[in-house]
């Protein structure tokens, strides 16, 4: 069992005025593959790292398997880390890096060898234990790495943007191994990126974060489908969702400079008055595969529409996105690679209500 | 494809040029220490001549006490070399990679001591080291050079290149911080370290009025400053004099042929990447 419980961690840098982590609470569950994701600068490492006791908290409580571990060593707590450039020691071999943490830890030599060789049997290693990392490319390196914290057989890994020097093509193959890895390992995984598809692809659960503060946990459907605040819509998932700052007069969405008239449904319109939104702004956000341009769609949903002006198409075989405007609102429709169309061509598309998100233009927080 | 060749002949020549130029001096003094003196200074001089001997190396050996100099020289070379680098390898680590309030300001201190020539403050450390009792010793010679600003300045800037994640990843494999300094950190450092110990050994061996100035007792002299003082005796006997250059400067030579690999490397300060 291994669980990591972050109860309302702060953490202040010398000398600066600001926190760059403020009030995060998390409970890492036992063999759960949790995900860190936002953009630069907004805490996530900073997080592991303190998770990791290569930063101090500055506040709140740190538990690893329900003992507070705020004050351990990095190396009393059960961790192992991988980081983003891999961080081999360059004058040992393969064997000699993989080993060097169980050696430090008096390990006997057989148990060290026979861990180090097994490591190196499920990451394809074995031919290359003899050599030096700079005779390794870049994924066999990032495999070194995962090898070391494999051998320390700790029950949680910490993981800091592992495939962020890796190609687009290796950073795939990666993707797989670590999740593939992270089941028969048993471990309890914590993951740092910045890539939102690595999140949505690796994680039991994602965790939002933006200038320091968490914006929402959940299950990568539930962080897609309800998105609690603008930020978390437009950070997950790519294209991003397209957001209309639009007036709501009790029955219409309307967006009056770029002729925008969408007819809310009774329902929807109902729930907005309630909350004291009529005469007011509003935010709505939807998805860029809920902008419909299929022809059917459009017919069935004529008070829906939109009248815009593809700028910019991208055919990516099943699929294309089309980056369109109307007036001087730009969004991005993802369509059936069928419905593809040349920049220049004006394109009706109808706004699927069913899958629309409002949020209050002041707080940015979504309308439940 | 013809102008290539044009710029390599040019090239060529001009390295040859510039290799003969450094390397003719030296082939003077060796050629002159095995001459008999009226052909060392013999008008038009000639490179070769038609009689060679051993005496001035045996000369040398006579009028000087040259194994005492080169025994002081080696003392006070090592123990600089030894010490120095130790030291600066530290300071430099330290400077580089500990957080501790001042680093910069000590680190710009060290820089500015650069800066000052050993005429300035030659006489001050005469003096200081003459309360102390320190002139005519080897403590006296030595730890004055136990660290060197350009050292220090050296091994900095190596370690600041060093990713910190090295460093990270030692202390999660339960590295404490002299651990991860020895274990990781010096071995990774090994041509610079090798580089600055050439460059002091260097330093200290050709070292002239430092040594001259610290040791005023004949059988603490160095080499350098023994054979710049026979030099002004009397009558200069040129045949003595280079063979106990020669004598000199073979220990140095033999040291860089071995390390010469290092040394390139590490004046290249093109350690390692990752």
């Amino acid at each position: 069992m291994s669980s990591v419980s972050l109860e309302h961690i702060y953490k202040k840098y010398d000398g600066s005025d600001e926190y760059s982590v403020t009030d995060f609470n998390l409970e890492v569950k036992d063999k759960e593959f949790i995900v860190f994701v936002g953009p630069s600068g907004c805490g996530k490492s900073t997080t592991l790292r303190m998770i990791s006791g290569l930063e101090e908290i500055t506040k709140g409580t740190l538990k690893i398997n329900g003992e507070v571990a705020n004050t351990k060593a990095p190396k009393d707590r059960d961790i192992a880390m991988v980081f983003q450039n891999y961080a081999l020691y360059p004058h040992m071999t393969v064997y000699q890096n993989m080993a060097f943490g169980l050696k430090m830890r008096k390990y006997d030599k057989d148990q060290i060898d026979k861990r180090v060789k097994h490591a190196a049997t499920i990451l394809g290693l074995t031919e290359f234990l003899p050599k030096r990392p700079s005779a390794l490319s870049g994924g066999q390196r990032q495999r070194v790495a995962l090898g070391r914290a494999i051998v320390r057989d700790a029950p949680i890994f910490l993981m800091d943007e592992p495939l962020s020097n890796l190609d687009a093509k290796l950073r795939v193959s990666m993707r797989t191994e670590i999740a593939r890895l992270h089941r028969s390992l048993d471990t309890t995984t914590i993951y740092v990126t910045h890539d939102q598809t690595e999140a949505m692809t690796m994680a039991d659960r994602i965790v939002v974060m933006k200038d320091g503060a968490v914006q929402q946990i959940g299950t990568p459907a539930e962080v897609y489908d309800n998105p609690v605040n603008v930020f978390v819509g437009g950070f997950i998932g790519a294209p991003p969702m397209n957001f209309f700052t639009l007036d709501f007069d009790g029955k219409y969405l309307t967006d009056k400079k770029n002729g925008i008239q969408l007819l809310l449904r009774t329902e929807q319109a109902r729930k907005l008055i309630q909350r004291g939104y009529e005469g007011k702004s509003i935010i709505l956000g939807i998805r860029p595969e809920n902008i419909r341009v299929d022809k059917e769609f459009v017919v069935a949903h004529p008070d829906t529409t939109i009248n815009g002006e593809i700028v910019v198409s991208e055919l990516l075989g099943n699929e294309s996105q089309l980056y369109c405007k109307v007036n001087d609102k730009n969004y991005i429709a993802k369509v059936n690679a069928r419905d593809h169309e040349e920049p220049g061509t004006k394109k009706v598309a109808s706004f699927d209500l069913d899958r629309v998100h409002f949020f209050d233009p002041e707080t940015e927080l979504v309308l439940k | 494809m013809k102008r290539t060749n044009k710029h390599s002949v040019l090239s060529n020549i001009l390295l040859i040029i510039v290799l003969i130029s450094v390397v003719f001096p030296f082939l003077w003094v060796l050629v002159s220490s095995f001459k008999n003196e009226a052909d060392i200074i013999n008008y038009p001089p000639k490179m070769f001549a038609g009689h060679y001997t051993l005496a001035n190396y045996v000369d040398i050996w006579k009028t000087i006490p040259m194994t005492r100099y080169i025994i002081n020289t080696m003392i006070y070379a090592v123990g600089v070399c030894v010490i120095s680098i130790t030291l600066d390898s530290f300071s430099g680590y330290a400077l580089a990679r500990m957080r501790f309030r001042g680093r910069t300001f000590f680190y710009y201190v060290v820089m500015v001591t650069m800066f000052i020539p050993f005429a300035i403050t030659m006489i001050p450390l005469f003096m200081e080291l003459s309360e102390f009792g320190m002139i005519n010793t080897y403590p006296g010679l030595i730890i004055p050079h136990a660290t060197t600003a350009f050292g220090i300045f050296m091994m900095r800037s190596f370690f600041v290149g060093l990713p910190e994640d090295l460093a990270e990843a030692a202390r999660l494999d339960g590295l404490n911080e002299f651990q991860i300094y020895f274990r990781i950190m010096l071995p990774l450092a090994k041509p610079q370290l090798i580089t600055l110990a050439i460059f002091s050994l260097m330093g200290s061996w050709n070292d002239l009025l430092y040594p001259m100035l610290m040791t005023t007792d004949q059988s603490m002299r160095t080499l350098a400053a023994g054979l710049a003082l026979i030099g002004g005796q009397h009558i200069t006997y040129y045949g003595p004099v280079m063979a106990g250059t020669i004598i000199s400067m073979l220990p140095l030579f033999i040291i860089y042929m071995f390390a010469q690999k290092y040394f390139i490397q590490g004046s290249a300060m093109s350690g390692m990447k990752e």
